[in-house]
């Protein structure tokens, strides 16, 4: 028996033959009981496989381990971009810690030190009221000034057309 | 409104539509409905179940990025698993485990003369228990194929692909998956009727 006429048989089994070459077959089996014959065990080896199916394989893992893997692959995630300028941004931000801690200390000191009075002294060396504004606004000139008890100090910068009133607390 | 129900009681159409609008949740549902059997088909091409549990994980990732050119001309589930099949395919040639015969006599030398007989088993599909133990049986038969001939034997008898469907997916000619076909089924009969014999007389 020939190579080609075998595999036409499972062709013409497996319905994949051409009507003609079909008929041509039929013919050649009619008159051949060895390619009959053939014929016939192909027929029952296919039914034996589509007949009986595969075994029932089920997934070894439980679902969710089984989706977690896919659900990384397919969730959007942070892009390259995104993750360059987020590290960009730390490294900026702990640059300027290095000197915003610092810095942030000595203004707290300092303003403590200045609620406490701690100042005062240095204020009450200055001997008139406007030297003591002068120290604070040198380019101002005093236009009212008051004795310290009035309660407040006003300037008046006619270059600047600005007038200051300093309100004092005592 | 079919719209408020939850994934797993709608419609496959529907929840293929939602996938492939983005949904990831409706995505899910269909990996939960078709999971076992993408694995199966995994696990008969591969018949290792740890590359099979890659391959179906990847088969479904590699779905998700190519749900827009599901069009349903088939069943999602049949889609699925040409995707699985392909891409076991695609790892077992890089893996370059086996490459396909392009001749009838290359398939011939390793099977033996086509004039032999093909053994003939008959089965009774009524009888349940011998049934099982025959399906286990194909399952063994079908691992001590060549994965050449195991691909052809799913792809033909399980998936019931046509010649030409197979030829594209093997990259191959029609007249080598005919061949093809042939020996791996005649090699699987040859193994199945060594088994049965070893049954009965043990």
């Amino acid at each position: 028996m020939n190579e080609k006429l075998v595999i036409q048989i499972q062709a013409y089994l497996d319905g994949e033959l051409s009507v003609e070459a079909r008929l041509q077959l039929l013919a050649r089996l009619e008159k051949d009981p060895e390619a009959r014959e053939l014929c016939d065990s192909l027929k029952a080896e296919q039914s034996l496989l589509k007949g009986v199916g595969e075994s029932g394989h089920e997934l070894p893992v439980a679902h969710s381990y089984f989706w977690k893997a896919i659900s990384d692959e397919i969730q959007p995630h942070p892009t390259s971009s995104n993750q360059a300028m987020h590290k960009q941004t730390t490294v900026a931000f702990q640059r300027w810690s290095a000197w915003l801690v610092p810095g942030g200390v000595i203004a707290c000191i300092a303003l403590v030190m200045f609620q406490k009075g701690v100042f005062d002294d240095v204020l009450d060396g200055i001997e008139s009221t406007g030297k003591k504004a002068a120290r604070i606004a040198p380019s101002f000139h005093e236009i009212d000034s008051q004795q310290q008890n009035a309660g407040f100090i006003s300037f008046r910068s006619e270059s600047e057309g600005v007038s200051v009133v300093w309100i004092s607390n005592y | 409104m079919s719209v408020d129900l939850p994934f797993e009681d709608r419609e496959e159409t529907e929840v293929v539509s939602a996938a492939q609008t983005g949904d990831v949740d409706a995505f899910e549902e269909l990996v939960r409905r078709h999971g076992d059997k993408i694995f199966r088909r995994a696990l008969s091409m591969m018949r290792d179940e740890n590359t099979a549990l890659d391959m179906a994980q990847l088969a479904w990732i590699k779905a998700w990025n190519r749900l827009s050119q599901f069009h349903g001309d088939s069943s999602f589930a049949t889609w699925m698993t040409r995707v699985t099949i392909n891409l076991c395919l695609d790892h077992i040639r890089k893996a370059k485990r086996w490459k396909f015969a392009e001749s009838i006599e290359e398939m011939d030398e390793n099977s033996g003369g086509v004039e032999r007989k093909l053994p003939f088993v008959e089965i009774n599909p009524t009888e349940g228990l011998e049934r099982e133990e025959l399906k286990k049986t194909i399952d063994k038969a079908l691992a001590q194929l060549s994965e050449g001939h195991r691909a052809v034997i799913v792809m033909h008898t399980f998936e019931e692909m046509a010649y030409k469907e197979i030829a594209e997916s093997l990259d191959c000619s029609i007249g080598t998956v005919m061949s093809r076909i042939f020996y791996a089924r005649r090699n699987l009969a040859s193994i199945l009727k060594r088994m049965l014999e070893e049954d009965s007389q043990s």
